[in-house]
């Protein structure tokens, strides 16, 4: 679902560029003022594992395989504005470091993957006790709605159509945001089961 | 792990290389820019392919290297097909040179100009804190998540077969370990003094 570079044309760059930074700007503002020499490690910790939960891929049908995004994980632990500049700063280091994506479609690819996840992941934190469910099925929609938004992105640029764009995309990312969902569900499971034994 | 380091072309002193980050920036995004412009003509992107051909040699780029990054973008380009782009011949040309020019530019900027880079463009330093913590740890956790693939593998584990539980609970460790090292890290940072609680 990242969009290499190339793919959009110069207003679709603009637009998603300029949300994109601005909500970067409005994150970095919201988590700046609670920033302390621990906030920013487990930040900074949490944005690396994104990176590389990112490259555990495993294979399922088809010859294809999935992987966790781990941004609506992120982001119902440490919280959505959290989630999203640790996921964005994660979304840039794969562009940099091995070209999945790319730097002018960045902003694209933050909107995408994690706008939907960090939107998502809050929802998640606020759902109380039915927290590991709507994580596990909020992850799964952050997946497919990131691939719809990721159409609409291409028929603004004049890519074709967006009904196949979009159903194609769909269909492409419905196994992995499958698997994506049952992992957050189990991980968040896990994680509030500790939580609640030490606590 | 075998590490290769993900700049390792970066270093090289080609005169590409050597260019400062202000030049060789603006210089290689242009094309990209021109790319994403409705023009519909075989020469630019055409043009701008051989340039970058060029280029990649004057740096002393592999050329090897320089195909398998190309090649990442192509299951992307396959899902774009599908929606039936209008002037297919040109939209290949014109991603191709794009997706060139996008690497010209990665293969021969180290990491650390880059981050500078970000620092002159204003981009906030939460975002380039935690993009530096992500590159400092992400070859960490990744080590650290085949060491546990490869444990769980010894007790019988199989990749192939998808168990939920058991790929969440490596994840859920993993993760646990990583917060577990960012309270480390959080408490280094503090007795160096560095980003006292604000509040």
């Amino acid at each position: 679902m990242h969009i290499p570079e190339g793919f959009l044309d110069l207003k679709t760059l603009a637009i998603t560029d300029g949300i994109a930074g601005a909500l970067i700007l409005l994150s970095a503002k919201k988590v700046e003022r609670e920033m302390s020499s621990d906030s920013i490690a487990r930040m900074g910790i949490a944005t690396a594992f994104v990176f590389a939960v990112n490259m555990f891929a495993f294979p399922v049908a088809g010859g294809t395989s999935a992987h966790l995004t781990g941004v609506v994980l992120i982001s119902a632990i440490l919280g959505g504005w959290q989630g999203f500049i640790c996921a964005s700063s994660a979304l840039f280091l794969q562009a940099i470091l091995f070209q999945h994506g790319g730097i002018l479609s960045l902003g694209a690819n933050i909107l995408n993957i994690s706008g939907w996840g960090a939107l998502f992941g809050s929802i998640t934190r606020k759902s109380g006790r039915f927290y590991s469910v709507s994580g596990g099925i909020l992850s799964f929609l952050a997946v497919m709605c990131g691939s719809i938004t990721c159409a609409f992105e291409l028929y603004l640029s004049g890519r074709g159509s967006f009904l196949r764009g979009a159903t194609a995309m769909a269909v492409g990312n419905l196994f992995p945001a499958f698997i994506d969902g049952v992992i957050t569900f189990f991980v968040l499971k896990l994680f509030k089961k500790i939580e609640a034994q030490s606590s | 792990m075998k590490h290769s380091p993900v700049d390792r072309f970066a270093y090289k002193k080609s005169l590409i290389h050597l260019l400062p980050l202000e030049v060789k920036g603006p210089l290689f995004f242009i094309p990209i820019l021109i790319n994403s412009l409705p023009l519909n003509s075989y020469f630019l992107p055409s043009f701008f392919i051989i340039v970058a051909l060029i280029l990649f040699k004057i740096s002393d780029i592999p050329l090897k290297f320089v195909l398998k990054r190309v090649l990442m973008a192509f299951p992307f380009l396959i899902l774009v097909i599908f929606m039936n782009p209008p002037d297919k011949a040109i939209f290949f040309l014109k991603i191709l040179s794009s997706i060139l020019f996008f690497l010209l530019f990665l293969t021969t900027t180290p990491f650390l100009s880059i981050m500078k880079g970000m620092e002159k463009l204003g981009v906030p330093e939460v975002f380039r804190l935690l993009t530096a913590f992500g590159y400092r740890y992400f070859f960490l956790l990744t080590d650290e998540t085949e060491r546990s693939i490869r444990a769980w593998r010894m007790r019988g584990g199989e990749l192939k077969k998808i168990r939920f539980g058991s790929i969440s609970g490596i994840l859920f460790s993993i993760f646990a370990r990583s917060m577990k090292r960012a309270e480390r890290i959080g408490t280094v940072m503090k007795m160096k003094g560095l980003y006292e609680e604000n509040n």
